[in-house]
């Protein structure tokens, strides 16, 4: 048969095709660690450790936080007050505050009959030398 | 990206550029893909020598990793691997005395245009394994890179970079020295 250019250069591509066949190629991984994780793989287990971590975390604060609140309903403070003599008192509070808190306080209004000693004016202190004022109620 | 596309559908271009991004598997694709047909280059622009090609086709490749994040975005891939891999085998056949881009004398050879040539297709084969293998450089690199890599003229001129009329008239010449050695075989 006669021979032209595209004979030549299709029989050229054949013989490359052949010997290409032939040929023992190294993999690309083999001078290379090729352990591949995808980034997906990694990224959601870590999501979901630091999202568990951090939920603990608040829950410890909550606690906390809640602690006295939740066990503490009433706190009383009771404060020593020594009964004050009438002389010192007239001394020591202002004519307007007198007048202002000169009221009988609740609990002694109750009980009219208690005899006391002395007239308390100024403080609201009950018998039994607790300052129901200061009362704290939550 | 979480999920990657399929890197097998994926142009060599796309695939260098998401190589020059940090992706290995991108660019394990682009080994898987030109290997061997590098390797196949090699071996036959180097005598035959089966270790020393897959050893340069291994630099080659090499080379192209060490410089992927130099890649530009447009560039074409398979010029920029050949690119490489012609003056890896350029500095090698210098070193052995043979002249592969560069001389001038070899364009003043005379050359017949008007070869016709018959011979059997059994015989072409056998005899152009032949002609190939005894084909001089520049023209057996130039032929390489054209009909067997089947890499553009633009391409070639990137690679080599000779002018572009110096490749074609090569190219041209080339033919007809391989047409003018299978003449030879006519009569055998």
């Amino acid at each position: 048969m006669k021979i032209d250019n595209q004979d030549i250069i299709r029989a050229a591509r054949q013989l490359r095709n052949e010997e290409n066949e032939q040929l023992n190629v190294r993999p690309w991984n083999r001078h290379r660690s090729h352990f591949h994780v995808p980034t997906w793989l990694v990224a959601i287990p870590a999501a979901a450790i630091i999202g568990f971590v951090l939920g603990l975390w608040t829950q410890d604060n909550k606690q906390g936080s809640e602690s006295l609140t939740a066990l503490v309903d009433t706190v009383y403070i009771k404060v020593s007050d020594p009964q004050p003599s009438q002389d010192s008192v007239a001394q020591a509070i202002p004519a307007s505050q007198t007048t202002a808190v000169s009221r009988p306080v609740t609990r002694r209004a109750v009980r009219p009959s208690t005899p006391h000693s002395h007239t308390t004016v100024g403080r609201p202190v009950a018998d039994d030398h607790i300052r129901y004022d200061l009362l704290v109620r939550n | 990206m979480l999920f990657p596309l399929r890197l097998t559908s994926q142009t060599d271009e796309q695939l260098m550029k998401r190589a020059a991004q940090g992706n290995d598997r991108a660019f394990e694709e682009l080994y898987n893909r030109h290997a061997r047909r590098l390797q196949g280059f090699f071996m036959r622009r180097l005598g035959n020598d089966s270790d020393l090609a897959a050893d340069f086709m291994h630099d080659t490749f090499l080379r192209l990793y060490a410089a992927r994040e130099n890649y530009r975005e447009g560039r074409n891939f398979r010029a920029w691997l050949y690119t490489i891999a012609y003056n890896l085998c350029k500095n090698h056949l210098r070193n052995q005395l043979t002249i592969v881009g560069d001389s001038s004398a070899v364009d003043d050879l005379p050359v017949d245009d008007n070869i016709e040539i018959e011979l059997d297709e059994a015989i072409l084969h056998q005899a152009l394994r032949e002609v190939l293998k005894n084909l001089p450089e520049p023209y057996a690199m130039l032929f390489s890179l054209h009909y067997e890599e089947e890499l553009s003229v633009p391409q070639i001129v990137q690679i080599t970079d000779l002018p572009e009329g110096t490749v074609k008239s090569r190219l041209h010449k080339t033919m007809n020295i391989i047409k003018k050695e299978l003449k030879q075989y006519e009569n055998r």
